[in-house]
């Protein structure tokens, strides 16, 4: 069997391609295309020329062609009502709803999906919607009114609908993942920011802060960084539910798989990389927690008495994954910036054996029984890096292109990762990246404040 | 607007250090923490009430008087002013304690070349002073203080710090890095630079930058030292250039011509 495509008409790919111009272009060409979809024949090729006018970008366009699905096909205006009735322009969901409450073949058709549409924004309650009090204030409003008040004085179809209603989203449907299990609780305490007065310092350390002392509220942290095996279980229950927990911020058509997915050297226990700022925020609402602040991250990893190290204040390679791991090379004293740059230049990254190693370290315990906080991984924490005020992102109209050079849109990371040296791998070495930066030296670790935690 | 947390706030021992310089490069400003003491602000704060009272009397010449912005007066009619130009030129005690502070090393340390302070020209060193009441200055518009193309450029701007500046009280409010990539924001995210008194601010003549109304009762007044890596005028040349009217505009508005 062969099948045939239907011929389209020139006026209806003209009024495809119009995207801007004077009204007059604009109307000479409508006029053009509604002629044409008066003289059509064959309802599918009717259908498919509707839907060009129905999902154009003009909403004069969109509003034209719903009068003439509703005329023309009515066997398909229920579907183009439905599609106006979530149209963000009241210029067509106007019409839309009006045709919908005094065309009996349009509801009978498509009253059950109207009805659905309709108290999602209305409300549930046929009383309420009946009363007619509430935020109503435009011509849209009066109609989507009446519209509900046509379609619920048919019993049959409102006592469907009603029982059709899906459960909002709640604890019973979308129950909370917090687990405290792999915490480790960081009491409320005084932080000291950076290297102490008198304390020696290298070329690592940042500058003196311009608030050097804070106190810090009790909070939990992942006692290790987020795993790949634990990350690419977010990414996939993204897959079946959808983008329930990102930022709303974050780039559209956000793909959260993490950049090293294919890499076979990040294997499952390693910490999560290639991973930007918005996935990690992304995963942690995912478990019901949150990014630490970097307030948070240094005290965790300092301690009451503002240790340099988790460990102590002195640097122990054996307890790190730095650069000197990765190159099997004497941690000692670390070269100085410079030569480590030149190092790094150097570097054959994709005939390394290994970058990141598993996550776990014996021995690198901080203070309050967290690991792993210096090396492996940069981490990402929720503080803007240039004043250490919390990270609130409204870049959603610019390209990520431009943030490059944004200071607003650095974040800070913390703890040094396998390509740093000793200088920054300490407790209070600090760098700025863009906040959609993806790096295999960057990962996150989450946090839960002890006000969030329920009751137990 | 909250209080910055972790801008990092340098010291100064009469050298700039790499890491300052690339921070400087990098965000386009560096902040020193006490590089004068409350002595060394005191003399400061005495010469600018000495040289207003002698340009209030006439004892200035009048190419060394400000005319850029308008006296304001007080309930009683007496006039302050908000500007005193060429003031080491005329305050000898301040300008030995800016060279015995080794400010000077600030120009060549952050432009990365020789540089030369003004002091006869261009309006030298700047004393300004902004008021919340009854005042002709307390706020400033975003601006850049000099434009790429004069032949003065590059310089860096060196704010000494006389009074604390808060976001109460108009602290300077910069877009960091602006000087290297314009912003791609219509309205930019500001960073506010708090103060103590006798620290110094610096940033480059073409970041963009604004202060904020002195919302209380508080005054604040600082001093301005400019270095330069550019050509050097003759003495005496007038702060003319365009980003000069522009300046006063943003400040006074029409008026300024009329002066």
């Amino acid at each position: 069997m062969t099948t045939t495509t239907p011929q389209v008409p020139s006026e209806v790919l003209q009024i495809a391609a119009w995207a801007d111009g004077p009204a007059a272009e604009r109307d000479a060409l409508l006029g053009g295309y509604l002629r044409t979809l008066e003289q059509l024949a064959d309802p599918r090729t009717l259908g498919e020329c509707l839907a060009v006018g129905l999902l154009h970008d003009t909403p004069e366009i969109r509003r034209q062609a719903l009068a003439a699905a509703v005329r023309l096909a009515p066997e398909l205006a229920a579907e183009a009502v439905g599609w106006a009735l979530a149209d963000p322009d009241e210029t067509v969901r106007g019409p839309a709803l009006a045709s919908l409450a005094k065309t009996p073949a349009l509801r009978s058709a498509g009253g059950s999906s109207a009805l659905h549409a309709l108290l999602a924004v209305l409300g549930r309650s046929p009383d309420q919607i009946a009363a007619g009090v509430g935020n109503y204030v435009t011509v849209a409003d009066a109609h989507a009114l009446a519209s509900a008040r046509t379609l619920l004085a048919d019993t049959a179809l409102a006592d469907t609908v009603l029982e059709d209603l899906p459960v909002p989203l709640s604890a019973d449907r979308l129950p909370s993942r917090l687990s405290l299990e792999g915490m480790r609780h960081i009491p409320a305490g005084r932080l000291r920011r950076g290297t102490h007065p008198g304390q020696e310092r290298s070329w690592g350390d940042p500058g003196e802060p311009a608030v050097d002392e804070i106190t810090v509220e009790g909070f939990y942290l992942d006692t290790c960084p987020v795993t790949n095996d634990e990350y690419d279980a977010f990414v996939a229950d993204v897959g079946v539910h959808g983008h329930l927990w990102c930022h709303p911020d974050e780039p559209r058509n956000t793909d959260h798989t993490r950049s090293t997915a294919d890499d076979p050297r990040c294997a499952d226990d390693h910490p999560v990389t290639g991973v930007s700022w918005y996935d990690a925020v992304a995963y942690a609402a995912w478990c019901g927690k949150r990014l630490p602040t970097e307030d948070e991250w240094e005290r965790a990893a300092r301690g009451d008495d503002h240790r340099r190290h988790p460990w102590g204040d002195e640097f122990r390679p054996e307890l790190v994954r730095g650069l000197h791991s990765v190159l099997g090379r004497d941690g000692g004293t670390g070269p100085d910036r410079q030569a480590w740059l030149r190092r790094l230049a150097d570097l054959r990254v994709a005939e390394l054996p290994a970058l990141t190693g598993p996550v776990n370290l014996p021995g690198s315990e901080s203070p309050f029984g967290v690991r792993d906080m210096c090396g492996n991984v940069w981490e990402w924490t929720s503080t803007r890096f240039l004043d250490g005020l919390p990270l609130q992102p409204r870049f959603g109209t610019m390209d990520p292109g431009d943030l490059w050079g944004e200071w607003s849109a650095e974040v800070s990371v913390r703890g040094g990762a396998w390509s740093s040296p000793p200088a920054l791998l300490t407790a209070v070495s600090r760098a700025g990246k863009a906040l959609v930066t993806r790096s295999p030296e960057i990962g996150f670790r989450c946090a839960v404040s002890e006000s969030e935690v329920p009751d137990r | 607007m909250s209080s910055p947390q972790r801008i990092p706030r340098f010291r100064y021992d009469g050298t700039v250090t790499a890491e300052q310089r690339a921070f400087y490069e990098q965000y386009g400003f560096v902040v020193y923490r006490g590089v004068f003491d409350a002595r060394d602000v005191e003399i400061i704060k005495r010469d600018a009430e000495r040289l207003e009272r002698d340009t209030l009397d006439g004892k200035v010449p009048a190419e060394h008087r400000d005319r850029v912005i308008k006296p304001s007066y007080d309930d009683n009619g007496r006039a302050t002013l908000h500007r005193l130009p060429y003031f080491t030129l005329h305050c000898a005690d301040t300008r030995e304690l800016i060279e015995r502070r080794r400010l000077d090393s600030l120009g060549p340390g952050l432009l990365g070349r020789p540089a030369w302070r003004f002091e006869d020209a261009v309006d030298g060193a700047v004393w300004q002073m902004k008021r919340g009441r009854r005042s002709s200055y307390s706020a400033l518009d975003w601006h850049l203080d000099f434009p790429h193309d004069l032949p003065l450029t590059p310089l860096v701007n060196v704010g000494v710090y006389l009074d604390a500046a808060t976001i109460r009280n108009g602290c300077l409010i910069l877009v960091p890095g602006s000087h290297r990539y314009p912003p791609r924001r219509l309205e930019p995210v500001g960073l506010p630079l708090e103060a103590e008194a006798g620290d110094v601010i610096c940033h480059t003549y073409n970041i963009l930058h604004h202060s904020g109304p002195v919302l209380d009762d508080t005054s604040r007044a600082t001093l301005y030292v400019y270095y330069s890596a550019g050509q050097k005028p003759s003495a005496g040349t007038a702060y003319s250039h365009r980003a000069g009217e522009d300046f006063a505009k943003m400040i006074t508005g029409a008026e300024a011509d009329a002066r």
